[in-house]
């Protein structure tokens, strides 16, 4: 009886659309990619348990989507990206008349190959592994354009026999 | 008298999902009853067995919406005993804070359901208030309302700082202040005695016959549970009882969860006390081995959920099978509403906290020749569209 | 011909002005009900924008149902209030009264309960069937007290007409004299407003909504209508059987505004009964209004009749 008296003067509800409650720190929203950091590997889509992000090459692209209608808000693909490059954003409103804002679309350029010239994996992704390695190629001494020139070739012009030569070498160099 | 069918269901107002119940009635008084379910059915089994270790998880929280850590923990304890898995001690402590949490937020629930089908709106909205504490405390804890996505094969898949540790201590005394007036609203008002004393009696003999589970069974004086019986997660180190009571009607079932509120603010009190320090995963997870069954067993809030899985070797599950408290319990209504009225219909079919959602089983009935099949697993697969 | 005139123009102009004050009971009554419930409640259009969206919806008429009952129903409610607030003095004298008019109001206010009856009958379909003799039930129950604690005030003023009531008031207001019956009215008017915990036919979680189930657009829009104007005639009757209809001073703006705030008064109280209440099943509200209900009436029918104990 007392709490009627009480809620009389201070209801409980806020007029939500017009006055909003900020959710929790940590709190699992909307899964969004951060276009910097995203090199295009992949390892987000074969997480997902409700398979809302799809890695498809189109052409000369690679488009990464993660399909908000679908998505669990689970953290799986947060957790398990290398790059922290997908992050859960505090945002929980999906509701929307138009599909193309209840997803978030990246768009990634392919490496061609140096010699047969079909598109095998994103240049971000090449440029990050010679990232990764310069220092330990720096401090053998070796030559970190060979190494570029030797990863820029698709998997299977890689194991051609003169490619192999070429890899071969350049490992001994490594020491 | 002749008596009339009154359908309650498949769209009612008191019924949260959908079901469907049949009353003979003569006059008031209802003679006859009869249940059916399937309405919910979503091949959540047979999805199941498509997805990795780690992504039958998350597929399984999503059963039941109000009892999700449950259907979570269960998943997780049997995938853990399939690979032979031991989660750290922090982990196990863990596990039981969100998951006594869940069951002071089901309980709050329940109350405003029940309070709202006897026609009291006011306690109603002052209980959903109230769980809102407790949601908010599961959101800070775990980072989502409702589908938590809390454990993980090995552990847990956040931890708790000093700072939420405080936090949630401070809305605890909101919600044991909260329980209490709860406990005076239920107990003291004689209106709401009017419309819950002795009605829906289930004895004790009926209850075992119908092997009722969870707060059902514990109203009629059954004394069942599976953190006692069977301890999981850490309930053998923590201090508390089992609410029981005799008289089988649906004030015995109020009673119960209302004093298995205070049981669980007490062993919340215990955990967030007691929590030692240290990991939250287990290091290292082996390879399933072909062939192995395992089943393991939780105490969600409506009583005894039962999962069982079998390996085959590979990182997929090859069948998952998942016993829910409410399917045991639904067979109780039928002989719990007979003799009653149909107004008491709906708080009876409530007592027993019925979780549709959480009863998937189909049955196909050929009005022809009245004979009935059993849909299997490979009748839906061969109609379900592949995700 | 031109006093007719006169007398319709101002039955037009109350039946106006008590659309707009039973708007703003209606209302308060469900924004009291939601602060109760630490709930914001709805904004004061909000009574109207449900009228005029129920119009604009289409009305379909169930294949079981019998046509020209299922359409008479709300017209038959919507008759029984307009005929009762013609007849009612809103803080200054009513626009039409005759002799004997307080037993022409119990009649006029008995006919929605029938109309509900009606309504439920005639839908065809099972929820409406139950409803219909739970409304049944309770319209007997509700009459008894409400009919003889009128009849008990009628006595105590001498004459039946509303005018003679409010005059034999002067003094006193019968709120005083004869408070037993102002109890007993009291239960009756939750019940006749439908407000717990005397709800039961009206829509409720046991029979979807009871007699009303089938009924969409325009005819339930009457009901809606006829619901407006069911919290202001019913209030208006509180208050002048028991408060001499507000008029204390002679001044009728002031008389007209004391009336109102009456009125509020009772709304008021009749919104926290409807909150700390459950919803009783029909043999306890039978048995409630007919224990406490006729007793408390017939104790002050005993006193008003015989003069015994009389203050």
């Amino acid at each position: 009886m007392l709490e009627s008296l009480k809620g009389f003067l201070k209801p409980s509800t806020v007029p939500y659309p017009y006055k909003e409650i900020p959710p929790a720190e940590g709190y699992r929203g909307k899964p969004l990619y951060d276009r910097d950091k995203c090199i295009g590997c992949g390892a987000c889509s074969q997480v997902c348990p409700a398979k809302a992000i799809t890695v498809v090459d189109q052409g000369s692209t690679r488009v990464l989507r993660v399909w908000h209608g679908h998505c669990a808000f689970c953290g799986r693909c947060e957790d398990t990206c290398p790059w922290e490059a997908i992050k859960l954003s505090r945002e929980y409103v999906i509701v929307t008349y138009n599909k193309e804002e209840a997803e978030d679309k990246l768009e990634l350029e392919l490496a061609a190959c140096a010699s047969c010239g079909s598109y095998f994996t994103t240049s971000r992704q090449l440029a990050k592994i010679v990232e990764l390695v310069e220092e330990s190629i720096n401090k053998r001494g070796a030559s970190l354009e060979e190494y570029r020139k030797l990863i820029s070739l698709c998997p299977p012009c890689r194991s051609r026999p003169e490619a192999l030569k070429e890899a071969f070498k350049f490992m001994l160099k490594m020491g | 008298m002749s008596t009339c069918s009154i359908p309650i269901g498949p769209f009612h107002p008191a019924l949260k999902e959908s079901l469907f119940i049949r009353l003979e009635v003569e006059g008031e008084r209802v003679v006859g009853a009869d249940l059916k379910t399937g309405y919910f059915h979503r091949g959540i089994e047979w999805l199941a067995s498509r997805r990795t270790f780690h992504q039958v998880i998350f597929l399984c929280e999503r059963v039941c919406g109000i009892c999700s850590d449950a259907h979570a923990t269960a998943c997780t304890q049997t995938i853990e005993d399939l690979l032979d898995v031991e989660p750290p001690e922090r982990a196990k402590y863990l596990r039981a804070l969100v998951a006594e949490l869940e069951r002071l937020h089901s309980h709050f629930l329940w109350f405003g359901v029940a309070l709202h089908l006897i026609g009291f709106d006011t306690a109603f909205m002052h209980a959903w208030r109230d769980r809102e504490v407790v949601m908010r405390v599961l959101e800070a804890v775990t980072g989502k309302r409702v589908n938590y996505a809390y454990p993980t094969i090995g552990g847990v898949r956040r931890d708790l700082t000093p700072k939420l540790a405080k936090f949630v201590e401070a809305q605890l005394v909101e919600i044991e202040r909260a329980a209490e007036r709860l406990k005076e609203t239920v107990v003291n008002d004689r209106m709401i005695r009017a419309r819950v004393a002795e009605v829906g009696v289930l004895t004790k003999e009926d209850a075992k016959k119908l092997c009722v589970v969870g707060p059902t069974a514990r109203g009629s004086g059954i004394d069942i549970d599976v953190r006692k019986d069977d301890p999981y997660a850490n309930y053998d180190k923590l201090e508390w009882s089992v609410p029981v009571f005799d008289q089988g009607d649906v004030l015995a079932k109020t009673l119960v969860r209302l004093m298995e509120i205070f049981e669980s603010i007490k062993m919340i009190k215990q955990i967030l006390k007691d929590i030692p320090e240290g990991p939250i995963m287990a290091e290292e997870i082996k390879e399933p081995v072909k062939g192995k069954e395992v089943f393991d067993r939780v105490e969600a809030p409506r009583g005894e959920l039962f999962y069982y899985m079998r390996s085959n070797g590979t990182n997929i599950p090859e069948r998952v099978r998942i016993r829910t408290p409410s399917v045991a319990n639904n067979h109780s209504v039928p002989v719990m509403l007979i003799g009653y009225n149909i107004a008491d219909a709906p708080i009876i079919f409530a007592s027993i906290d019925p979780c549709i959602a959480c009863t998937d089983r189909v049955e196909v009935v050929n009005v022809k020749n009245g004979s009935v099949k059993h849909v299997t697993l490979e009748d839906l697969a061969r109609r379900r569209v592949m995700l | 011909m031109s006093n007719y005139l006169l007398q319709a123009g101002l039955v037009a102009s109350q039946f106006a002005l008590a659309f707009i004050f039973g708007w703003i009971f209606y209302w308060l009554f469900r924004k009291l009900r939601a602060r109760f419930q630490c709930r914001i409640g709805p904004p004061i259009i909000q009574p109207l924008a449900d009228i005029v969206k129920l119009f604009s919806k289409k009305t379909i008429m169930p294949s079981a149902a019998s046509r020209p009952w299922f359409t008479i129903a709300p017209l038959l409610a919507l008759a029984g209030y307009l005929t009762a607030l013609a007849l009612t003095p809103l803080g200054v004298a009513a626009p039409l009264s005759v002799t004997g008019d307080v037993l022409v109001v119990l009649i006029a206010l008995a006919i929605p309960g029938v109309s509900i009856i009606i309504a439920g009958s005639s839908s065809g379909n099972p929820y409406g069937a139950i409803g219909s003799s739970r409304e049944l039930t309770l319209l007997v129950a509700s009459e008894i007290p409400f009919v003889v604690s009128a009849i008990a005030l009628v006595k105590a003023a001498g004459g039946l007409s509303m005018a003679s009531i409010i005059a034999a008031q002067s003094g006193t207001p019968f709120l005083f004299s004869y408070p037993f019956a102002a109890v007993a009215f009291f239960i009756a008017l939750v019940l006749k407003l439908g407000r717990k915990p005397f709800d039961i036919p009206d829509a409720e979680v046991e029979i979807v909504a009871g007699p009303l189930t089938d009924y969409s657009g325009s005819l339930l829009g009457l009901f809606e209508l006829g619901n407006v104007f069911r919290w202001i005639v019913l209030p208006a009757i509180a208050v002048d059987l028991f408060f001499a209809g507000g008029r204390f001073t002679g001044i009728p703006l002031v008389d007209v505004a004391c009336f109102l705030a009456l009125c509020v008064v009772i709304v008021f109280i009749v919104s926290y009964v409807d909150s700390q209440s459950t919803r009783l099943r029909v043999d306890q509200a039978f048995k409630f209004l007919l224990a406490w209900g006729l007793a408390l009436a017939l104790i002050d029918l005993i006193r008003a009749s015989t003069g015994w104990l009389v203050w």
